[in-house]
Order: structure tokens, then sequence, then C-alpha cells
């Protein structure tokens, strides 16, 4: 079984207090007293700081027991054990990573790793203090945040001063970009580029691992929560259900008004009436900086994701791996470095972040109707979690287990390109789409698409989103077809009748009429019929961020349609926005130059004929007719 | 005397296009010294299509194969387009320049090249100034019409179901436009306050060319049939030419009321690619989808009784563009080669233009002046006048196929032409060749030994001179020819390919045929005409014996060798091939090639003896040379053979015994029972018996 040495925060000042033992709360605004691994010696004892419940840091005694030198790239670990009667229960604790550890009375690094599962000592490993600072006094690159205490990158000064995104770097680059071309946008594989970066170069067997940082999830359903565990687990990132706490906008008037040395921090990636923040334990805060958990989030770099002061509640105590369980307390500060020794919250800024609004509409007599959740912007996470607060929604308010009819209907602000309207739509059997399925949603891609696209830095504004459901099974099937002309004069009308068929009532019939035009005479033509939403348009390749959000929107014709179509002779191009539908051979020729790769593209001319339905269809049918000639 | 070959040049090694003129220009004979053989041979350019294989800048070739000074042309490079599917000459003198893929319209004042409007569609079909000097631009894809300034590009039209305009013509008060377009084929009357309606609804699914004739009718051709249209009046059109081909991509009214029209035929274009279910969310990369093979084109004219007359066609290249000159001639830009030709009432034609391009797109000639824009890459061409030191013809590349010596180029001109040559070793001139002789301006002696050679020449001391029937005599190194392979096999005989099937059982017998099939294989490099004998001789014998008459020459690769008189065994063949019918005797080349043995029988095989005992039926067969192969026996003269077995079971050798029970073929009674043998060469035998 694979071992894990998990990162570990802070130790309940509670018990302590119930010790006896009383510490300050540290705050420091000077530089504080370090020893250095080179100082540090076997059998020396110190102490350390984390919450074990509520706010306020306690102390834990700890005695060290070795180091390693060169654990990772020019970086030491100290081991400890932490002789502390809660911790002699749960030995390493998840959410405790980033605690304090002091020996001789000054600060020697983080509680960060530990060994394996099912640990049976309190053992762990500790990320030396130096590169922890050197990366909290780390400079953040010009123009990342260009207005002292805002939010990173107003696109127009961002695209005048030539800077990088601040949540995605440099388009195309950083750990959590996309490495895919636009169009092709796939959470899943997206989250499995990123686990893979991550893992990099590491031995997945080896002993020693980064303490998993709880994911604290609040208004999620279980199916979401399986979601964000396939997503997120591989990161070591993992979900608990938990409280949202003051994430939901409210503050606790009690909280603490800012971060302190072993106190908790939690990086809200979203929060509202869902909320999901991955909780660790401050090292040390120096003037509005801090650094914490003594290893990455996701080794984002420069990055920009909300933080909050948290509150534990408890924490488990479980054999394979024991976590903290708690909440936001106060929204406070941006993570502004995600790096291999540390995380660093600037308490001054204000990581961009996008409401999405949903409203439900068709399920009556729901608890609630309207959710609101803010979500980080980030390349990687912002789509799965528009996917998992959807389904959570959806889970927590018309999760019925009967057939139903869904339209969602999004529409998507991007900052610069106005507002696309997207409509994810679906009849289902036995219950409302899953977490899983919506992350394949177009509005789930889309912002995927739009934080990873390679043209140019912008934001989300908002998403609001309307679901509609009915729940019925609104569903013709398309039982088959009758060719009425089966030789049809060229220039005519050739009429199919197609049969269809509900879940529950009688079947009916429709004829649809397609004219055949002059230049097929004497072939045969193959007719098919398909459903509307199957029939993707002839759109240009996109050339620009504004193209493939003008393309996502027009990814098919009517929805509740059927279309009969059939292949023309002629070809047509497509480029920069302009479709050129069956041209003739002399225009097809010059537009597709020799001289050049960067052309229109030619595409095959279809004639079609759409007819609006009241419900979506399933099935396809084909049929030949002839054209004859007109020699009369 | 010495024959001089004549060579078609695009072919050196189609000896089947050879033909004797020995009445041509004559060069000196290279005597050499060594191995240099004495077969002369010429090239000779004397075509249009051997004139114009090479380059042709400045200089105009005539279907007779005359080179004269042509249209010299400037270059200037049109940015931020591929192609140029329009243009037209303002009232100032200026140029406007209709693109694609960027819907840009450009202005050359002489070479420079400046934006003049953007339209924004995917292409500006055509240009036309109106009467007042609007200026109005045709787009694809979206069925408008724009009214341009400098700078400026406003909509001004959007014809209802017409993604396309292909062409605007001027209505007959200068004011008004008609636009033809598609896909639904129809004509709009445009007036000049914008306002649209249909003229002409055509069955077709585009109109893509329109002129107007002085009289006020409008002409338009589709695409689809290659229909052009008479259009007398509003709805009122006639079919006024069917032409050939699917598509009339351009018209042109004379002033003698003549129509011309130019018309292509294509084949269907390769497929495109299969869109994935990703089509317009992800990026195009390199396109690599496959490009069309040009069409083919026609010029044909309609005189003013509306007689039509083909002038001119190719089927290398469709026409893209057509333009009058001021005396009613033709001139004509391809689609494919970038050449502009004209044609006379004789039809005769001739390139006046051949750019680096691809296609001409537009094309304008008056007064010996004008433009060719061009496509694939786009350039303005201005006509910048004929001849000049520019104007240079340059012969393609002549390969002698071996080394060898070139003689005195020599030509037939009219005026002085300057006239260069330079050989080298490699298909295509790089630094190796050697430079351009000094200029001469009479037969003058090449004087190099090289593979390769080309000739130019300059039309710059008299434009109005011409150049014809350039020849360079060669001679190039004697080479062996050698016999790579022969095969000798009974005519009527097994095959020597191998057997790759067993043959059926119980199979026919062989056919005999006296006649033995010799054929051989040549490897021939410098093309002399060669001489064959052909001899052979008996296996274990040492005496080749001559399989021709001793007067006969032989040059064909293969000999019907009849062996009727010759007595049965296993022959050898031999081959020799022999250029001394180009080369005097002490330089001439020789090689011979035996073939396998083949086997000679002429005899047929003998039943030694034969016996019928009730219906039991024993026999021996023997031949001399070849196995037995097949017994057979038929009753009372029917020519039901029916096959026996020999007592071995195998036919395999020359000495075959039968011991078999013939009941079953042979019933009760009297009967005449004939039995026949065959040997593997077909000979046959046969005897009767009498069964009681």
């Amino acid at each position: 079984m694979r071992k894990e040495f998990l990162s570990i925060a802070a130790v309940s000042v509670g018990l302590f207090a119930g010790l006896g033992l009383t510490i300050p709360l540290a705050r420091g605004d000077a530089k504080p007293r370090t020893i250095s691994v080179d100082e540090i010696k076997d059998g020396m004892k110190g102490y350390g700081l984390t919450v074990f419940k509520g706010t306020e840091p306690e102390r834990f005694d700890v005695e060290v027991v070795g180091v390693l030198r060169n654990f990772r790239p020019s970086q030491e670990l100290i081991l400890i054990k932490t002789p502390h009667p809660r911790l002699n229960v749960t030995k390493n604790v998840r959410g405790m990573s980033g605690s304090p550890i002091y020996l001789d009375g000054r600060l020697a690094g983080a509680y960060a790793y530990s060994w394996s599962s099912f640990q049976v000592e309190p053992v762990a490993g500790v990320t030396p203090i130096a590169p922890m600072l050197a990366e909290m006094r780390r400079p953040i690159p010009p123009g990342f945040w260009p207005l002292e205490g805002g939010a990173p990158l107003p696109a127009s000064s961002a695209k005048a001063a030539g800077t990088k995104h601040a949540s995605n770097g440099a388009p195309g680059n950083g750990t959590t970009a996309f490495d895919g071309a636009p169009g092709t946008y796939d959470v899943e594989s997206h989250a499995t580029q990123v686990a893979t970066r991550l893992s990099a170069g590491l031995d997945p067997s080896r002993p020693v691992v980064p303490t998993a940082t709880p994911l604290m999830l609040a208004g999620m359903s279980d199916r979401s929560i399986a979601l964000v565990r396939k997503l997120f687990a591989p990161m070591g990132l993992e979900p608990v259900q938990a409280g949202s706490g003051g994430g939901s906008g409210t503050d606790d008037p009690n909280a603490p008004k800012r971060y302190v040395d072993g106190g908790g921090v939690g990086v809200q990636m979203a929060r509202g009436d869902v909320s999901f923040m991955g909780l660790g334990t401050v090292t040390h805060v120096e003037g509005t900086k801090l650094c914490g958990f003594g290893h990455p989030m996701m080794e984002a770099g420069v990055t920009a994701l909300p933080t909050a002061i948290g509150r534990v509640h408890w924490i488990f105590a479980s054999d394979q791996h024991s976590s903290k369980i708690g909440e936001a307390a106060r929204p406070l500060g941006a993570l502004v470095q995600d790096r291999q020794s540390a995380i660093v919250v600037d308490e001054t800024k204000s990581a961009p972040v996008f409401p999405l609004n949903v409203e439900i509409r068709g399920a009556d007599g729901i608890p609630k109707k309207n959710w609101n959740v803010e979500i980080a912007e980030e390349r990687f996470m912002s789509s799965g979690l528009v996917a998992s607060v959807l389904g959570s929604i959806i889970d927590a308010s018309v999760s019925e287990r009967r057939d139903v009819t869904w339209k969602l209907k999004s529409k998507v602000s991007v900052r610069g390109h106005g507002t696309i309207e997207l409509e994810d739509f679906g009849v289902a059997t036995g219950g409302m789409p899953d977490a899983g399925e919506l992350a394949h949603s177009k509005v789930a891609r889309a912002v995927g698409e739009v934080l990873n696209n390679p043209w140019e830095l912008t934001r989300l504004e908002k998403i609001e989103t309307t679901l509609f459901v009915d729940y019925t099974r609104d569903l013709w099937k398309l039982r088959g077809l009758d060719v009425l002309d089966p030789v049809v004069d060229a220039g005519q009308v050739a009429r199919v009748r197609v049969h269809l068929v509900p879940y529950a009532g009688p079947a009916t019939t429709k004829i649809l009429e397609v004219r055949m035009p002059n230049e097929l005479a004497g072939k045969d033509v193959d007719l098919e019929v398909v459903p509307g939403y199957q029939v993707v348009p002839d759109l240009a390749a996109p050339q620009n961020l504004a193209d493939l959000l003008a393309n996502s929107a027009r990814q098919s014709v009517t929805p509740r349609s059927l279309v009969l179509q059939f292949r023309a002779r002629s070809q047509g191009v497509a480029y920069k926005g302009h479709v050129a539908d069956r041209l003739p051979a002399f225009a097809l020729d010059a537009l597709r130059p020799s001289s050049t790769d960067v052309a229109p593209d030619a595409f095959p001319s279809y004639v079609r004929t759409i007819v609006p339905l009241d419900r979506y269809v399933e099935g396809s049918d084909r049929a030949k007719i002839k054209v004859r000639p007109i020699v009369r | 005397m010495l024959a001089i070959l004549r060579i078609d040049s695009s072919n050196l090694l189609s000896f089947a296009r050879t033909t004797l003129a020995a009445g041509l220009v004559l060069a000196p004979l290279f005597v050499t010294g060594d191995a240099g053989a004495v077969g002369t041979r010429t090239f000779v350019l004397d075509t249009l299509d051997k004139m114009s294989g090479g380059d042709l800048k400045g200089v105009s070739v005539s279907s007779d194969g005359t080179v004269r000074a042509g249209f010299t042309l400037g270059s200037a490079p049109i940015p931020d387009a591929t192609t140029v599917f329009a243009a037209t000459t303002l009232t100032d003198g200026s140029t406007l320049i209709g693109t694609s893929p960027n819907g840009k319209v450009y202005k050359a004042v002489g070479d420079t090249i400046t934006l003049f409007g953007d339209t924004g569609a995917l292409a500006v079909t055509s240009i036309v100034q109106a009467k007042n000097g609007t200026i109005y631009a045709a787009t694809i894809p979206d069925g408008k019409i724009f009214k341009l300034s400098q700078g400026k590009a406003d909509v001004f039209a959007t014809l209802p179901d017409a993604s396309h305009v292909w062409a605007l013509t001027r209505d007959k008060n200068g004011t008004g436009l008609f636009a033809a377009t598609g896909p639904e084929g129809k004509v709009f009357h445009v007036e000049a306050n914008g306002s649209s309606s249909v003229y002409f609804r055509s069955t077709e699914p585009h109109l893509v060319s329109l002129a107007l004739a002085d009289n006020g009718d409008l002409y338009a051709g589709s695409s689809g049939k290659g229909q052009l249209y008479k259009i007398t009046g509003p709805g009122r059109a006639t079919v006024f030419g069917d032409m050939p081909g699917e598509e009339v991509k351009a018209i042109a009214v004379g002033k003698d009321n003549a129509v011309w029209v130019i018309s292509n035929e294509y084949g269907e274009p390769p497929e495109p690619p299969k869109r994935s279910a990703a089509a317009g969310r992800v990026p195009a990369g390199p396109s690599a989808a496959p490009k069309g093979k040009p069409g083919k084109g026609q010029l044909h004219r309609f005189d003013a009784q509306g007689r039509m007359e083909r002038m001119m066609k190719h089927d290398d290249t469709h026409y893209m563009a057509l333009s009058l000159d001021d005396k009613g001639a033709p001139y004509v830009g391809t689609g494919a080669g970038g050449r502009v030709y004209t044609v006379d009432d004789a039809h005769a034609v001739t390139i006046v233009a051949d750019t680096d391009e691809r296609q001409v797109g537009a094309l304008h000639v008056s007064g010996g002046k004008g433009f060719v824009a061009t496509s694939d890459p786009p350039v303005l061409r201005r006509i910048l006048g004929r001849g000049g030191p520019d104007a240079v013809w340059t012969s393609k590349v002549l390969d002698a196929t071996l080394r060898a010596r070139f003689g005195t180029v020599s030509w037939r001109s009219s005026g002085p032409v300057e006239v260069s040559f330079r050989t080298g070793g490699t298909g295509v001139p790089d630094a190796t060749w050697s430079g351009w002789s000094n200029p001469i301006t009479g037969p003058a002696p090449i004087n190099a030994t090289a593979r390769y050679v080309q000739v130019r020449a300059r039309f710059s001391r008299d434009p109005n001179a011409t150049l014809a029937e350039v020849t360079v005599p060669f001679v190039t190194d004697n080479v062996r020819p050698v016999i790579t392979e022969v095969n000798a096999t009974a005519k009527a005989g097994p095959t020597k390919e191998p057997v790759k099937e067993v043959p059926a059982s119980g199979a026919e017998p062989p056919k005999r045929d006296s006649v033995v099939k010799v054929t051989w294989k040549v490897d021939n490099p410098d093309s002399d005409p060669l001489r064959y004998r052909i001899a052979f001789k008996r296996e274990g014998q040492a005496q080749w014996r001559d399989a021709l008459k001793a007067d006969e020459v032989h040059t064909k690769t293969e000999l019907d060798w009849e062996t009727s008189a010759l007595p049965e065994g296993k022959y050898r063949v031999r081959v020799e091939a022999s250029d001394e019918a180009a080369n005097p005797p002490d330089q001439v080349l020789k090689h011979a090639l035996e073939s396998d043995t083949v086997v000679v029988d002429n005899t047929p095989p003998r039943i030694e003896t034969l016996t019928l005992a009730g219906r039991r039926l024993r026999a021996r067969v023997v031949d001399g040379t070849s196995p037995i192969v097949r017994f057979e026996i038929a009753i009372d003269g029917r020519t039901d053979w029916r096959p026996l077995a020999p007592a071995d079971g195998v036919f395999d050798t020359s000495d075959e015994s039968v011991d078999a029970d013939v009941s079953v073929v042979v019933p009760p009674g009297s009967h005449i029972v004939v039995v026949r043998a065959f040997d593997a060469a077909g000979n046959a035998v046969s005897r009767d018996i009498e069964a009681k």
C-alpha cells in the first residue's frame, strides 16, 4: 500500500490550554528569529502551533528525530515527533500543514510532510523556514497586480502593460494550463494533465509525501463531491464534507481580523451557497503577508485565489489519515504564490472571482430557487467548480428518480466580449444529470475555454444560468421514414414521411421536403434525417477568442428539430468568420491557393431543411432517391 | 550519308516520334578521337509547346513557334491577400483590385499599392465604376454590394436570398447595376438608391459573369451547365449559347457586337477533409487538404449573327479572365500557369505573358497598356510596353540524356536577336553550369561537352524582331547497348513465367507449334539505333548458327524462330546487339546474351506396342526428346477422348507404358478403339485396334 507523509496543520490551542500551557498569539511585523537546519540536532525539543478547535492556535510539543538532507532540491526536511495527547491519537493530520515549529525558541519551519497512511506514531516532516520566508519575500512580477489591493488583470490595463494573467500566467503556460487546442477543452483531460505535471519526476512509491490539503466542501451533493474527488484528489486535495461558515459572505463578527502564526488559512475556490475551500495552517505572518502549508497546493507559481481565515471544528481521527474539519471564518486576502516550499497569502490582495447565479424553473415547491456562488477564476479549477456547483444545486433541488426533460440556459459574460448564450439540454430517464455529466456541458466547457484561450487575457465577469425542468419524457423516437418521391425531377421537391413515436401516446407522422437542385440531375441522392442537435453548422475556424465564443453558441442547428439533408455536389469554404457555401468550381479553386497554407478551409456543402418540433428527437435514418433530368 | 535525327525535344527517348529530316539545318560535325558516336542529333524548338517550355519573360510565343517581344510586365505585390478576383481601371487611370480572403480592395497608382477599402467580406469578386464615378464592389458570401471611396466601404445593397455576388456591370443608363448571383442563379437590377429587384431568374445555381452590349442586351453566364443567357428585358431571356463545360467564366462584347466567352470544364474537386465534431471551435492549422486539378478552358466567339466559333482551347488549364483590346482582340488569362494568351482570326494562338504566379485573376489590355493581376500569390503586373532589355526568351533545359558535344546553335529570325547559351551537368541550372555565353547574332558553335544545354534570346535591340526554329545539334558519347534478358519459348508451348498456380489436372494437351518466340530486352542509354543478330546452337555443340538470313537487318526486340527444319533437341539462342548503324566500324559497340535452353521437338512420339486383351489395354509410348504428357482413348470414330493413366501413375518420362481396364470406355461388342499420345511439345500419334 502506498504510504503517505501528510502535511499537517496546527495543534489545538484548546488542548494545550487544557494542559495549562499558554502561548502568545504570534503576529510578526518584524523578521522572526529563526534557526537554521545546520543548528538543529537530534533530540532537540521545542513546540509547534496549530488550531485544534476554533480559530486560535494551540501549542504542542515536538522533538527532533533527524534531518533529511536534500529532501527536495535545495531543501532539507526536519523529522520530528509530536508527543501530544491528541496527536498521539490522530497521528498526522491533514490541515496541519504549515503549523510553525519552534526549536530553541526560534522558528524552525512548517509541519508539512508525513509518512504514508496508517501511520502508527506521530512523526512528521518539517519544511525548513528559510525557503518559505524566501518565497514569502519573493516579488510578484511587475504588472501582475496592476491595482494595489485589487484583483489582478483588468483586461485593458493588462493588455496595455503586456502582463501575464494573474491566475493563469502567460497563455499556454503554467502548471494548471490546459494543453490542447481551443475548442477541445475537457475538464477531465485537464485534470489528468495537471495531476501529471504535479507528479512529474516524483517516485510514486516514495515514502514521504506532502500532506494532502483537505478540501472543505459545503453545500455539495455526494455526486458532486465524487466529481471533485475525481478531479482534485490526484493533486493532493482531499474533499471533506464541511460547512461554509463565514465564507458565505456574512462575516463572523467574532472571527479574527488578521492571520496569526499557527492559525487556520483557507484557499477559497468557491463560496456562497456552495463552498469549496482548501484548509491549512499559517506558518508565519510578516506584515500583510504570510507563508503557510510548507508545501505547494498545486505548485501553480504566481497565482491569485481568494483566501480566508480558517476555523477548525474538530480533528477527525482515522487510522488511514486524520483530517481537520473546518470552514472559512472571514474572507481575507489572496493566495499570491503557490511554490514548492510554501504558499504565500497577501492580506491586501483581492483575487478574481466570478458570480454564478442559478435559477430553477419548473420544479414547484423546491425550498430554494435561486443559488448564488462566487467561484475563483482559475484555469483548471473554475470549469470543474462550475460543474460541481451546478450538479450540487440540481441534486439539492430537482433530483428525482423520474424521467425529466431539462434545459440549462446560461449567459456567460466575458470581459471585452459581451455575453454569450449557451444552451445545454437533455432528456433523461431516471433523473437529472449529475456533476460528472455537467462537466461536459457547454457552460462548463466555455469556462475552461475562456480561461485557457491562447489568444488573450480576459476575465469571466459572471454566469447566469436558468435551469428549466419538466418531469416528462419529452422525446420523439424516430421510428423510420417513407420515401414519398423515389424519383423526383431536378429542381422539384422531394418528400419523405417520418414516423415519430413518443414515450407514451399515439405515434405521429411528419412530411419533410427538400428541393433537389438542378446540378444533381441524373444522380442518386442519399437523404439523411437527423436530429437538429446533431447537425453542426458549417463554421469558420476561430481566429480569436471572439470567434471561439461566437462559434460556441452555434454548435448545432435548432436542437428541437428534425433535419432533412443531403450532400450537394459543390463545396464551400470557411475562413475568419465567413462561410461561403456551394461555390462554383472557379471560386473554390481561386480561394484555395497553393502558395500559402493560411487560407480558407474547404468543406462539403449540404442542402438542409430544418423542421422545428415540440420535442427532442432520438434516432436518424437514411434513404436514397433519384433525381431525374428534365427533358420535356 | 549520315542521317540527322530530328527529335522531339520534349521526349528524347521517344523514337516512335523520330523522323528523318535530312534537309534540316546542318551543323558541322565534331570529329571526336575517342568514344564519340557520330550519330548527330538535333534539338529542334519549332512549335508553341517547345518554344514555351522554358521562361517567357516579356516575350510572346505564337502557335507557329515564333517568339516575339511580348508584354513587358511590372511587378507590384499585393499585400494581405492570396487571390485577385477582380480589378478595374478607374477614370483617373488608377487601378482598383478586389482580393480575398480578407475582402480588401487595393488601389494601384503605378506600382504603388495602397489599401482603398476593406469590406470585411471573404472576397471582392467584382468592381465597377458608375457613370457618376461611384465605385461599387461585389462580395461573397453575404450577398452584399459595397460603395467604396478612399478608406471607406459602406454597404450599398444586400441582395435578398443571394449569398454570393459574382459579377457586376453597369446598366444601360450607367447609374444602376446588374448583379449576377448565386446560389440561386439570379440577376438583380440594383437602382442607384440601392433598392434591388430580380431581373432574371435562371435554373442554374450560379450566374457568374455579365456583359452589357451597346444595344442594352445583357449577357449572363452560368456555373452549373455552362449556359450563356441573353437577357433582353426583365424576365425575358434566351439561352444564347450552351457552352461546353460547366461554367461560363467571363463574357466580353466587342465593338463589332461579337460576343466572346470563356468557358471551363472541371473534374470532380478532391474531397475535402471530413469535419470533426469540433469544427468551428478548433483553430485551423496548416491546410493539408488536397488542391484541385486545373480544368479545361475554351474561348468562343459569337459573331454579330450569333454564330459560334471556338477560337482556342487548352486542356491543361481553365480560363479565369478575359479582356478585349481596342481592336477587339481577345486576351485570356489562365487558371494554371499564370499565362495570358491571345488568338487571331486565323486561330493562331500566342502566349503574350507568362507570369510566375498560378493564376491570372483579372486582366485589362488597351492600346498596348493595361495590367495583368495575378493570384497565388497576388501581384499586379502593369503592362509597360513591348520588348526592352527585360524581354528574354529562355528555352527549357534541353537534356541530351548523356554527356554530349554540342554543335552550332542556329535559328531563324527576322531582325536582330541576341542569342546566348549555357551548358551544365544538372537538370536544374545551378552554380556548376557555365555562364551564359556572350550574345551572338548569328549561328555559332557551342563547343562544350555537357549533358544539358539551354538557350536564350533577347529582343532588346529591335522589339519587332522574331525568333523561330532554334536548333542545337549534339553528339552524345557512344555507350554500349546491353542485352539484359533473353527469353525463348515455343510459341504455343508453356510460358517461361513462373507458374503461380497448379495447372488443372487432365488439362488439354499442348498445341504443337514449330515457331519459337524469342524476345529480349536491351539497355540502350544513348538511344543509338540498334541492329540485332540472333544465333542458335544445339546443346552440346560449339557452333553458333545464324537464325536470320545473311542479309537480314533485324531491329526489333523479338523474333519468331521457325524450327520445323531442325532436328529435335535442346537449343540455346544468343542475341547480339550492335550500334553499327550509328557508328563507324572502329567505334561499333556490341553485347550479346544467351537464353536458357529451349526444346525443339517436331516429331511425334511412337506407340511401340498396343494390345487389347478383352478389355485390358496395354501400350508403350516412346518419344525421342520430350516427356509423354497424355494418353487418350476413343471408340468408333467419336471425338469423346478419354484419358488413361500411365502404369507408373505419372507422365514424367519420354517412355511411358499404359496398362488399363477400358471396359468403362469400351462397351461389350465389337468396336474400333483408337488411342493417341502427346508429347510435351504437342506432337501427337494415334493407332487403332479392334475390340471384340
